[in-house]
């Protein structure tokens, strides 16, 4: 389970997140949702370790992950698929998916598993990944980080720009990966993405929680969750 | 002696030089290309690698090829870990901004060099190259009864300098291929195209900039382990290295090897060829020259990508 704990974080003497409080427990998909600016983004950083947490804890299973280098957090279970897929664009698909397996020393049976959830990456193992479509662009991001094998997969708007034909794609795969085990802290914006896929929405505004709705509330009141949205 | 074979010896001087700063300044890009520090102090790793091949061949009591061979091995591997500490204790303690490391490497610059001529001294003091022979050239003329083969007096090269050549062109490729096909290029050109996304993926950004801050250095003492034995040692020899791997790595693009080997060819070559039939200062002013024009027309270099 993934306890993020009065989480504060700074940009030098700015600070954009203030107590920040939530959990993520096994095969449960919990959607972080906010506006523009909100400090998503920078939540999913600061978990990674990209961002220095000035105070509060961020546990994985027990484990601190506060105070380990950020090259070790990936090693104890968590992956991020960033807003914008930031690939490594001059490498190849392959590499792209190397860099992953690296890290998680586990290759054969860990790239059968990604070729099966995205059979259209294994046709291109070869290709650039700055030459791929934006919805192959997408696949290789989510691939990428499953090469981690992850407990807890943070994925940051992973349906933005994309076609509906990929949308779908991208949440029956994260529907499929929680069937499999995988914890997911969706950063997601989109109101009937969040409904159809989360079971809890952690809202923050301004860097600070303001709401927690479970699926049920969520489906007995979805007016809540617009009013927060701005939709 | 004919223009011909005068243009011959141009061109083969021009390769020379074309080698050494190849293996010279494609250590400073891949520095840049990675961590976007600009080392001022690269060209002081070079004058280490002379000054340290001066120190194996003459004082250990080895032969001057067994020295020399020693001096190969050893020598670029004590440089990079020289650069490697420097990394450890001046660079990544800047969290590698580029300014304040410019100057901080000014700083490295002096103190290297002021280390080395309280140590070393002043003189500069030769290295026997392990083997020189010198192979005598044909040339072919249209005479009276034909085409006619003869020697021109002084028309020729030597063993050792093209044996550098061949090093450097062997040299460069290994480092191309380790970085194109090895697990570590891979780390090196992943960490190279975001950094971020390399921590978020578990590769240790920090070790792989000091490996590589190494390898640049490496490289510089490398170019000067093989041309001390044509230019002797010298605590001020950094300067032209220096000089020279800045306008390659601004010609060719600032992190792009392919275009750092090829610009090295260009300086080297149009030094090589104004040296002999003009002046040394002369190639100077044109390749300095040759940086005011690309950076007005080409700001990121022939094969440089936008830097912003």
């Amino acid at each position: 389970m993934l306890i993020i704990d009065k989480v504060n974080v700074s940009y030098g003497p700015l600070q954009v997140l203030f107590d920040i409080s939530l959990q993520v427990g096994e095969g449960e998909i919990v959607c972080l949702a906010g506006r523009n600016g909100a400090g998503k983004t920078t939540l999913c950083k600061a978990i990674m370790g990209l961002l220095p947490i000035s105070s509060g804890d961020i546990t994985l299973d027990g484990e601190m992950l506060g105070s380990l280098p950020a090259h070790v957090i990936p090693k104890k279970g968590i992956a991020l698929v960033p807003q914008g897929r930031r690939l490594f664009s001059e490498l190849t698909v392959g590499e792209n998916l190397e860099i992953g397996l690296i890290t998680q020393g586990e290759e054969a049976s860990t790239l059968e598993w990604i070729f099966n959830l995205f059979p259209r990456l294994e046709e291109r193992l070869e290709q650039v990944s700055s030459t791929l479509s934006g919805g192959e662009q997408q696949m290789l991001a989510m691939a990428r980080a499953l090469c981690l094998k992850p407990k807890v997969l943070l994925l940051d708007e992973p349906t933005e720009g994309l076609q509906p034909s990929m949308v779908e794609l991208i949440r029956a795969t994260t529907k499929q990966l929680v069937k499999e085990g995988v914890s997911i802290l969706l950063v997601e914006q989109k109101f009937e993405a969040i409904i159809e896929l989360s079971n809890r929405v952690v809202i923050i505004e301004n860097g600070r929680n303001r709401l927690i709705l479970d699926k049920p509330s969520l489906e007995e009141d979805p007016v809540i969750l617009k009013q927060a949205l701005g939709v | 002696m004919e223009f011909g074979p005068y243009l011959i010896i141009a061109l083969f001087e021009g390769a020379l030089t074309s080698a050494v700063i190849a293996l010279t300044a494609v250590g400073l890009s891949v520095v840049f290309g990675l961590m976007r520090v600009v080392n001022v102090a690269h060209g002081e790793f070079f004058m280490l690698g002379a000054v340290f091949t001066w120190f194996i061949t003459w004082n250990l009591g080895l032969n001057p090829t067994v020295g020399f061979i020693t001096a190969l091995l050893l020598v670029p591997l004590a440089v990079g870990s020289l650069a490697t500490l420097a990394d450890r204790l001046i660079l990544n303690r800047l969290d590698y901004d580029p300014e304040r490391t410019i100057v901080a490497t000014i700083g490295l610059l002096y103190l290297i060099q002021q280390s080395t001529l309280m140590s070393y001294g002043p003189d500069a003091r030769p290295v026997e190259p392990p083997f020189n022979h010198r192979i005598a050239l044909p040339w072919i003329e249209l005479g009276e009864s034909g085409w006619q083969i003869y020697w021109p007096w002084g028309f020729g090269i030597t063993t050792y300098k093209l044996a550098v050549i061949l090093a450097a062109i062997v040299l460069l490729w290994i480092l191309l291929r380790l970085l194109a096909r090895t697990k570590y290029g891979l780390l090196i050109r992943a960490t190279q195209q975001d950094s971020e996304m390399a921590l978020a993926f578990g590769i240790p950004v920090s070790r792989v900039y000091a490996i590589v801050f190494g390898i640049g250095g490496g490289l510089a003492a490398l170019g000067a382990v093989l041309i001390v034995p044509i230019r002797q040692a010298h605590y001020l020899m950094g300067g032209e290295p220096l000089l020279l791997s800045f306008i390659v790595v601004i010609v060719g693009g600032l992190g792009s090897i392919p275009g750092t080997i090829l610009a090295a060819i260009l300086i080297g070559m149009s030094d090589g060829l104004i040296s002999v039939f003009f002046s040394p200062t002369l190639a100077k002013i044109v390749a300095t020259l040759l940086v005011v024009f690309v950076l007005i027309f080409r700001p990121n270099g022939l094969f440089g990508k936008n830097q912003q």
